[in-house]
């Protein structure tokens, strides 16, 4: 019995981020209007699994996946062992940028979750004159701090369980088992510190909230999409974001939690493809 | 007849003997877990993730390793067989400000994924023949 291979390539670019050489792994799958996914903190690009496979994006889209370095098959850069990683804004809006151009993307739409979700935000405001649009997932301009952070980098606490543990609640009961597990795997496979890392930028760094009224929808379209299980992000907190946001668009999806295209995709494509529906014109 | 959440903890040690996959995610986890319902204290005595004592309230000189309380309105909320959104899950509720943890955090958070089972099994209790 044989197999049967996959649409999806996956290849690896050399980049430099932050002065420093940086070998960043992508997956990529169709054609058409280009469209950059961005993962969740502490996770990798495993989460758009569903939407890279799925024809009737594949059809009219040129999904593009990449892994942030330190995540996924995407190594830290040289000295990493020295210091404890944190991502920023400006790192963030640098490696998109540098992976769309490296990639020759003619205004692509870029499509976050989590702390991508957030990113997307800054994009729209300092980048938008770049991009077709943006498609916000558990989106907001903050979360507050609610736990103790330092729990996910500790020598007596194993990284990979708490980080799965702690993220666990986010995704909605409902969510088939096989993909909740999947899920939670790419938060155990996840390096020392690096999901803390992340959420520096989540909670901490990346405050967008006094800047939402800048960005310019008619330059830059913004779709929001927000699990009505997710407590990190919460539909209160996505709809304050999409009500300061002249033109923002918000649905809050029921039965999905904070990893919608991962956890449960077949549910989150029927919020997903009316969106998708407008950029490519169909 | 609805369940006290007292009636509910005390059912729990029986329901967890009955699950091999949470005892096998407890199998490290050893500790005096401490759960508070309003003011009133249970003691869930574990040792490698089996419970091999409770202590009911109401006690003089609780002593226990770490607790995790709520008002009682929580507890049954979060003990329903399906919560409502963003009340379903112990991180949830400590952002909401409804559940508060206290005492050395390690053991739980080491074993997280064990102590989130636990607490949840007072869902299934009422709900079998």
């Amino acid at each position: 019995m044989s197999g049967h291979l996959e649409a999806v390539i996956g290849r690896y670019m050399q980049v430099q981020l932050g002065g420093q050489p940086c070998r960043v792994y992508f997956e990529e799958a169709g054609q058409g209007v280009p469209l950059i996914c961005l993962h969740t903190a502490g996770s990798d690009g495993r989460q758009y699994r569903h939407l890279l496979r799925d024809p009737d994006i594949t059809a009219h889209f040129r999904v593009i996946v990449f892994d942030m370095p330190w995540h996924g098959k995407s190594s830290p850069p040289a000295g990493w062992q020295d210091s404890d990683y944190q991502l920023t804004t400006a790192a963030y809006m640098e490696m998109v940028l540098v992976v769309a151009d490296t990639l020759a993307l003619d205004r692509p739409v870029v499509i976050g979750c989590s702390i991508g979700g957030r990113a997307v935000l800054h994009l729209a405001r300092l980048h938008g004159d770049r991009l077709g649009g943006v498609i916000g997932l558990q989106s907001s301009g903050m979360v507050e701090p609610y736990y103790d952070t330092q729990w996910l980098h500790r020598g007596d606490v194993h990284g990979g369980e708490v980080c799965a543990a702690q993220v666990s609640g986010l995704i909605a009961p409902s969510a088939p088992s096989a993909e909740r597990w999947e899920t939670l795997w790419h938060y155990m496979q996840g390096g020392p510190g690096v999901f803390r890392g992340d959420l520096y930028f989540y909670k901490v760094e990346g405050d967008i909230r006094p800047q939402l009224a800048e960005i310019d929808t008619t330059v830059c379209p913004v779709f929001m999409l927000t699990g009505e299980y997710d407590y990190s992000c919460t539909p209160a907190e996505s709809q304050a974001t999409a009500d300061a946001i002249n033109g923002a668009e918000l649905t809050i999806m029921s039965g999905l939690g904070h990893f919608p295209m991962s956890e449960d995709f077949q549910r989150f494509r029927a919020y997903l493809m009316p969106i998708l529906a407008r950029f490519s014109g169909r | 007849m609805s369940l006290s959440p007292i009636d509910r903890l005390s059912a729990v040690p029986a329901v967890l003997n009955r699950s091999p996959e949470i005892l096998r995610k407890g199998r490290h986890f050893t500790a005096d877990m401490g759960i508070m319902i309003d003011d009133a204290m249970t003691i869930f005595h574990i040792l490698n993730g089996q419970i091999t004592a409770v202590t009911p309230p109401p006690m003089v000189m609780p002593s226990y390793d770490f607790a995790i309380s709520a008002a009682a309105p929580t507890w049954i909320q979060f003990w329903q067989p399906a919560p409502p959104p963003r009340r379903h899950d112990i991180m949830g509720l400590l952002r909401a400000g409804d559940m508060h943890f206290t005492g050395n955090l390690q053991p739980m958070m080491a074993h997280l994924f064990y102590v989130k089972a636990v607490l949840e099994l007072p869902r299934q209790i009422g709900t079998e023949q």
